[in-house]
């Protein structure tokens, strides 16, 4: 295949020769900045839910209970007259609290794991990865459910146990750009210094193995908060009166037919934040990881 | 090949015992014990001392696995403590509902996603193909249960044409059958085929660009021929991959499926066992699902070799 270095985006020199830095490649990309400016107002709504919100979000109106959107209450109300939109937006905290934290363990047991294995190689490699194979041959939600019905639910468990199960993929990608990275010269140079290993691993591989892991990572965020809605959906997650956009659903569902809007709001609410996440993801994959394949797993 | 097969049989009878091990060691530590449950709380505490005697539960972690392993490579999976049934034919039984949603799921997800897939890459940068990635987008966006719920409440519910929920018998109503697996069916393939499409787009676009592409249509051979005959059969290597994986991800979202739709198959199973802390039930099920997505992998590194003649498993 033709290709030369100009072809791929990351690596487009600027018109003055110098590689331009990667934040400003980064902003350059429409996907990167619709995506970013979505997380960014969800952040925000997130942090500054209990201002927004018109009514307390656990407040019951028994006489306004199941009315449509209207104008006091803007997404209508649930069957014991709680203001859906309050809701929303306290469930808009969970839910992305969930992702994120998730996201944070999984990159916390993956990324050292990765970088170990990687570096040491051999047997304790191999040993690993199959393990890692084992896990990772297991449907997330599945594995998910058997860790949580050791205990009782919760939204930390749930956030602790979707890392978890993201763990592997994320040790996986750290370890193969590990075993490519040691072989190089600054890698190989500072072992012949006789540099100690932590400082060779954090030091010298590390720094220069972000880029795919935070790709991957950006992937597994919107995997971790669908997996989590899934296991809130069917009641492993947030507990009442805590809420988040998968209890919500799941509380909708017998009023469906009559008042959908329980349920589509904060389906809505979760198609929005998985769709700006996808779009950051998919941004950031081409600006720093140009060449990376299909990579993921739910 | 036989030694390649058998190879990897092994390796997966090796992955199911250490799955085997995790589930006993979790559903060990599980809050309270089968004599309890069996009984309930309030029972003198003599009478619960004597079946937890007799259902051998004061005996050491590592003789209560030996025996539940015997057990499970005889082919006895115990019994359900719930609903008090041996456990296998009742994981035989839902299992054979399920896998009749993930068979025609999967076949549809291929088939959808690949066309789609083509479709795109032919169509590089034009509408069709914008319109297959905001199309694959939208179903990667959304939770399998929330594309149910919207499913049941467009099609069913507004305009009453499909049942919602529940299930019946394919031997007994093949029409029921299908009317009930549409939406199920439906949903699961929404949110599956996006991963085919967009992998199929860029493995087809890889594969136009080759010579032996051009050297095809050089020799003025039929547009339709270069794109199915030549192209097609090389892009979809990676695709075998991804739709195993998505058998992976398939089994996840059947679990919640089935839980919208209200259907009696292997993942409601599963819920209703953990939520019952029925322990046979869900190291049985736990087990079989292991089990058939090893079994899927299997089918697909096959799948390959019949697909590209250049692939060989070495002896071993």
């Amino acid at each position: 295949m033709m290709s030369t270095l100009a072809d791929i985006p990351g690596n487009v020199p600027s018109r003055s020769g110098r590689r331009r830095p990667t934040w400003r490649l980064a902003l350059e990309r429409p996907t990167v900045v619709i995506g970013g400016l979505t997380v960014m107002a969800l952040i925000i709504i997130a942090i500054f839910a209990p201002w927004l919100v018109n009514f307390p979000h656990d407040k019951f109106h028994i006489v306004d209970r199941l009315l449509p959107p209207n104008p006091r209450y803007w997404f209508g109300t649930d069957e014991f007259g709680r203001d859906v939109y309050s809701r929303v937006l306290i469930g808009t905290r969970l839910s992305l609290l969930i992702g994120l934290a998730a996201t944070a363990v999984c990159m916390l047991i993956g990324t050292p794991l990765g970088l170990l294995v990687g570096y040491l190689g051999g047997k304790i490699d191999e040993f690993t990865m199959r393990a890692l194979d084992i896990i990772m041959s297991f449907p997330s939600i599945v594995f998910g459910m058997l860790i949580l019905s050791i205990t009782t639910p919760s939204a930390t468990k749930t956030a602790v146990v979707v890392g978890i199960v993201y763990a592997p993929a994320i040790a996986r990608i750290t370890r193969s750009v590990t075993l490519s990275i040691k072989e190089e010269e600054y890698a190989l140079a500072a072992r012949a210094r006789g540099e100690s290993h932590t400082y060779i691993i954090f030091g010298e591989i590390l720094p220069n193995a972000w880029p795919p892991i935070i790709v991957e990572a950006s992937l597994r965020l919107t995997f971790a908060i669908l997996v989590a809605a899934s296991l809130s959906f069917l009641g492993f997650g947030a507990q009442p009166p805590d809420t988040d956009w998968g209890l919500m659903i799941a509380d909708a569902r017998p009023f469906m037919a009559g008042s959908p809007w329980i349920a589509l709001f904060p389906g809505l609410a979760m198609c929005l934040t998985v769709f700006g996440c996808n779009l950051l993801g998919d941004g950031l994959r081409d600006v720093l990881d140009p060449r990376a394949g299909f990579s993921g797993g739910r | 090949m036989t030694g390649f097969v058998a190879r990897r049989l092994l390796y997966i009878l090796i992955a199911l015992w250490v799955i085997s091990l995790i589930v006993f060691s979790i559903t060990q530590i599980l809050p309270g014990n089968v004599a309890i449950m069996i009984l309930g709380e309030h029972k003198e505490p003599e009478i619960l001392r004597a079946l937890e005697t007799k259902l051998g539960l004061n005996d050491p972690a590592q003789v209560q696995y030996m025996r539940w392993f015997g057990g499970v490579l005889r082919g006895d999976f115990g019994s359900s403590i719930v609903m008090d049934r041996p456990v296998l034919p009742l994981l035989w039984e839902r299992l054979q509902r399920s896998a009749g949603v993930a068979i025609v799921s999967l076949l549809l997800t291929a088939f959808i996603g690949i066309v789609l897939g083509v479709v795109a890459a032919v169509r590089d940068n034009r509408f069709a193909d914008h319109f297959v990635s905001v199309v694959s987008f939208l179903g990667i966006s959304v939770p399998e249960f929330f594309w149910g719920i919207v499913l049941i409440l467009l099609v069913a519910g507004h305009f009453e044409l499909l049942p919602t929920s529940g299930y019946v018998e394919l031997a007994k109503d093949p029409v029921g059958w299908m009317k009930h697996m549409v939406l199920p069916v439906a949903t699961l393939t929404f949110t599956l085929m996006a991963h085919v499409s967009r992998l199929t787009r860029s493995s087809m676009l890889d594969v136009l660009r080759t010579q032996y592409v051009r050297a095809a249509r050089a020799r003025g051979l039929p547009e339709r021929s270069v794109l199915y005959k030549h192209a097609l059969r090389n892009a979809l290597l990676p695709t075998i991959t991804v739709l195993a994986i998505s058998f992976g991800w398939l089994m996840g979202g059947i679990v919640v499926v089935e839980a919208v739709f209200a259907i009696p198959g292997l993942g409601g199973l599963f819920v209703f066992a953990i939520q019952q802390r029925d322990i046979p039930l869900i190291q049985g099920s736990i087990i079989l699902i292991a089990a058939s997505f090893a079994l899927a992998n299997l089918a697909a590194d096959l799948l390959y070799t019949y697909l590209d003649p250049r692939i060989r498993y070495a002896p071993a």
